[in-house]
This record gives structure tokens, C-alpha cells and sequence, in this order.
């Protein structure tokens, strides 16, 4: 369900990548500081795009960008965000989701997986310990993420209904601690973006779970058969539309004149989602390269 | 008139899922979209696609009248059907933008009575709530059980260009996007200026600025 909210490294200016960079380096460390050493090996870049969101409600002069080393990458040093509130929140949060997410896999995947799974649970377990002031968060994320579980055991077949708890569930992740309008905004863009990765993990996924018997809604409602090309261009449609919210969402957000946060959420919500459901539609790889004429 | 029933290819006792399966199986043969313009064999597949779009609403009606005790109204045509008074009611609520009691309405039809106006007037619903892919899903079936239709081809269209357009409307200053309307300001700007250059040299270019 992890790791595929990045932004379209090609769009970018190069300082705007090398935020982004920044960023996920910053998150690595306050990682390895908050939630113990080895937790870092859970990151995603999923985790960059909370923390680019969270950035913007933070006061300017608080992120700092300085060079460095560490372990993963010894010889060339890199600029990494200094420790901010927002880069901490987001390392924690993400220990949580970890924790609960191996959980749940724990619960119901296969026994190979299960054991694959197992060195890891200590590892999450201490994050989530030392992740602990976020009780009212981390029930939230229990509470979702059996919802999901209850509703795939029913066999739901209305993928809206399966990915509404995870919308919910990173709604609250995107919107907690802040209020008002930010609060707001944030849990629109949130709840969006998780009903999105849902769905569009779910039809990533649709030959495999078709193949294999395993639950997935669209293949429920496309009645086990196999997608035809039609069938895939009214889900995208369908994604890009749930996008469109994300978009109403961002352009009320106040980034309070950060044009590098902008480009950055602006990017990964326009260019790189769509080509993460690029599966979806037969367009000839070389229109990218070349670019399109309006 | 041919029975409806051997159309379908099923015996009359078949159940609705029996029934609503061969009328699906049926629509996806005889699809336009598998017939392109210069087929030849394209009018033959509109006829038959004509003749089993008739046959299941004859048989959904039978069964709906058998079932609510009014047999003595054998008098059916198909047109009928389609012009079925809930629908139109449906449609007022939707205008009115009474969605939850269309919604409510909806809900009350029996699976098999669930035409392609159904399935289109659900997607109005889903997608007013917020539950596009559900309501895509709707549109598709719709869609898919009357292609004839322009209405529900329509809202199909007017969804895929909404999604083209997608991300389109930001002219950000990190953006790669190069877009008409950022050149329009430029214009602006550029006349703007020429209008200052002008004046300087005791010239004007646009009086009123």
C-alpha cells in the first residue's frame, strides 16, 4: 500500500528536488533519533509528501537545510533538513502506521510473509513505544484499519466504501493538531489521497488478486473478468477524478508564499499520481519525452 | 413477435440473475464498439442489439407485473418501460437536488428491475456524494446496457474531459506547464509596459492607462 506518492523528478526544478531530497533525508534522521535506529529501513516516500503538507503551517525560519553524512551513504555527503516539528511528527506517525500495517499483515497474509514479517516486529514495536504521544492518533489508525479489514472479509465490492476508512484515517494523519481552515483543508486533501492510493492499489493489483483468488473490490465488481480497455479507462477516469478533489483541496490551502512547497505538493499530486496510474492508459511512453502541445 | 425468453436464450424459468447474465453476455456481442463504422455487418448487430435491449425489457416487465398482481395489464410495449414513472419522479428529486431521497427511491427497485436508466440515475447519486469510482462503475454499466443512449455517452464524455483537464489550471512559477492563459498576463504586462515606454517619450500608447 506503501510508496508511491513521488513527485516527477523531470518536472522539478533542480533546488525543488533537492528539497525533496533534503526532506527525506531529514525524515530518515528523525527517524533513527525518535524511533529507534533500525526504523528507518520502514521509510517510504509517501512519508516526504506528509511532511512537505505539515511544512507549511510551520514558521519559516525553523527549516534549515544542512550537509552531511550517514551510514546509508558514507562517502557523499548531502544536504538533510535540519530537525523540524513538522519532519518529527511525520517520522512518528509513519513508525505507527508501520506498526499497525505489519500487524494487520501479521494477522492475515500467508505463513511466508508472516515470516518475513517477524524481524521486524520488534523493531516497530519500539517505534510505536517511543512514538506515544499520539494516543488519540494511534487509535484512529486501529480503528481504520480494522474497519478496511471487516469490510475485505464481507467482500465488499464497492471500492468507494472499501478505501473511505483509509481516506479517513489519512485525513486525521494530514489534519491532526492543526484547526480551522488548515485542519480542514488538510483532512480534504488527506482523506482524498488515501481513498486514491487505496483505490489505485487495488487496480494495480487486479490481475494478481484475480489470478490468485484474493480479495480485491474491483474485481468483485468487474464480476471476475478480466479488464478490457474500456474497463481501465473509466477507472482512471474515475482516479483522476478523485485527484480533482485533492486539487480543490490544494488550492485552498495557504502555503504562506512557500513557492518550493507548492511546486513540490502541486507536483506529486498532478504529475506524480497520474503516472503512477499510467497502467491504465495506452499512451505512447516517447509523448512524455517529447512533450505535448496544448 | 418472437418470445422474448428465446431471444435471451434462456428457458422461461430461469432466475433474474439467469435472465440479467444473458442480457449482459448478449449486449457485450453485440456492442457498437465492436463494430466499427466501415463493418459491414454493423446494422445487423444494431438490429440485434435493438432485439435483446427489447426482449430483457419485456421480461423484466412481465416478471415485475407478475409479481405485483397486476397480470391483467398484458398490454405492454416497451416504450413503456422506459418512460417508467419512478424514473421520471427520480429525476425531479435529482433536480431539486433532493439527492438522498432519490438515493432512498433508487434503492427501493428490485435487482432485476435495475435497466440501464437505473444504473445511469445511480451514477448521478454516487458522484454528487463524492463516490466516483462507484459512480463511474454505474455509468459504465449504463453505458454498456444502453449505448445507444446519449444522455448517459454524455456524462461518460464530460467526466473523461473533466479528467483530461486535470491539473491544467495551475500556472505555478515552478511549473513546467506552459499554458495560454500565463502568456495572456505576459501580454498584459508586455502592453503595459510599452503603454510606460511610450509615455516616457511623450507618446502613448493605450490612452486610458
Amino acid at each position: 500500500m506503501f510508496g508511491f506518492v513521488k513527485p516527477e523528478q523531470g518536472s522539478l526544478l533542480v533546488k525543488e528536488y533537492a528539497f525533496y531530497k533534503a526532506t527525506y533525508c531529514g525524515i530518515c534522521r528523525q527517524m533513527k533519533a525518535h524511533t529507534g535506529a533500525l526504523s528507518p529501513i520502514f521509510l517510504t516516500y509517501d512519508s516526504v509528501f506528509l511532511a512537505l503538507v505539515r511544512m507549511v503551517f510551520e514558521d519559516k525560519k525553523e527549516i534549515g537545510v544542512k550537509k552531511g553524512r550517514c551510514l546509508a551513504h558514507p562517502i557523499k555527503s548531502r544536504p538533510m533538513l535540519l530537525p523540524n516539528p513538522a519532519t518529527e511528527y511525520t517520522a512518528k506517525v509513519f513508525a505507527l502506521l508501520s506498526y499497525y500495517k505489519m500487524k494487520d499483515d501479521l494477522a492475515d497474509e500467508g505463513a511466508l510473509t508472516r515470516i518475513g514479517l517477524l524481524p521486524a516486529r520488534p523493531v516497530l514495536a519500539r517505534a510505536r513505544k517511543k512514538a506515544g504521544e499520539y494516543a488519540p492518533l494511534e487509535a484512529v489508525i486501529e480503528e481504520k484499519l480494522s474497519e478496511i479489514a471487516r469490510l475485505e472479509k464481507e467482500g465488499c465490492k464497492s471500492v468507494d466504501t472499501c478505501a473511505h476508512p483509509f481516506g479517513e484515517l489519512l485525513g486525521a494523519l494530514f489534519s491532526y493538531g492543526l484547526s480551522g481552515e488548515d485542519a480542514l483543508v488538510t483532512r480534504e486533501l488527506g482523506y482524498h489521497l488515501g481513498k486514491f492510493i487505496y483505490a489505485a492499489d487495488a487496480a494495480a493489483d487486479y490481475d494478481e488478486d484475480l489470478k490468485k483468488g484474493r480479495f480485491n473490490p474491483y474485481v468483485l465488481s468487474y464480476d471476475k473478468k478480466p479488464l478490457t480497455k474500456e474497463n481501465k479507462e473509466v477507472i482512471r477516469t474515475a482516479l483522476v477524478l478523485e485527484c480533482t478533489r485533492m486539487e480543490a483541496a490544494v488550492n485552498l490551502l495557504d502555503f504562506r508564499g512557500s513557492l518550493t512547497l507548492e511546486a513540490l505538493i502541486r507536483n506529486i499530486i498532478y504529475n506524480g499520481l497520474l503516472n503512477r496510474i499510467d497502467f491504465l492508459s495506452e499512451k505512447p511512453p516517447a509523448e512524455d519525452l517529447l512533450g505535448k502541445a496544448e | 413477435m418472437k418470445d422474448p425468453y428465446s431471444i435471451l436464450g434462456v428457458s422461461h424459468d430461469a432466475s433474474d440473475d439467469e435472465v440479467k447474465e444473458a442480457y449482459r453476455n448478449l449486449v457485450r456481442k453485440y456492442h457498437p464498439d465492436n463494430y466499427t463504422d466501415d463493418n459491414p455487418l454493423k446494422d445487423l448487430a444494431n438490429e440485434k442489439m435493438q432485439e435483446v435491449n427489447e426482449a430483457y425489457d419485456q421480461i423484466v416487465k412481465m416478471r415485475e407485473d407478475a409479481k405485483s398482481g397486476t397480470e391483467s395489464n398484458t398490454g405492454y410495449t416497451s416504450s413503456s418501460y422506459q418512460s417508467d414513472p419512478r424514473y421520471g419522479e427520480i429525476r425531479r428529486l435529482l433536480n431539486a437536488r433532493r439527492f438522498s431521497e432519490a438515493e432512498r427511491k433508487l434503492n427501493m427497485f428490485s435487482e432485476y428491475d435495475c435497466g440501464a436508466e437505473w444504473h445511469y440515475l445511480k451514477s448521478v447519486v454516487l458522484m454528487h456524494r463524492g463516490l466516483v469510482n462507484d459512480a463511474m462503475r454505474e455509468l459504465e454499466t449504463a453505458c454498456m446496457m444502453d449505448p445507444s443512449n446519449l444522455e448517459y455517452q454524455k456524462a461518460k464524455q464530460m467526466f473523461n474531459s473533466q479528467a483530461r483537464g486535470y491539473g491544467s489550471t495551475y500556472y505555478g512559477p515552478a511549473s513546467n506547464r506552459r499554458s495560454s492563459s500565463a502568456e495572456a498576463c505576459d501580454c498584459c504586462a508586455n502592453l503595459i509596459c510599452m503603454d510606460c515606454l511610450c509615455e516616457c517619450m511623450g507618446g502613448d500608447l493605450i490612452p486610458c492607462l
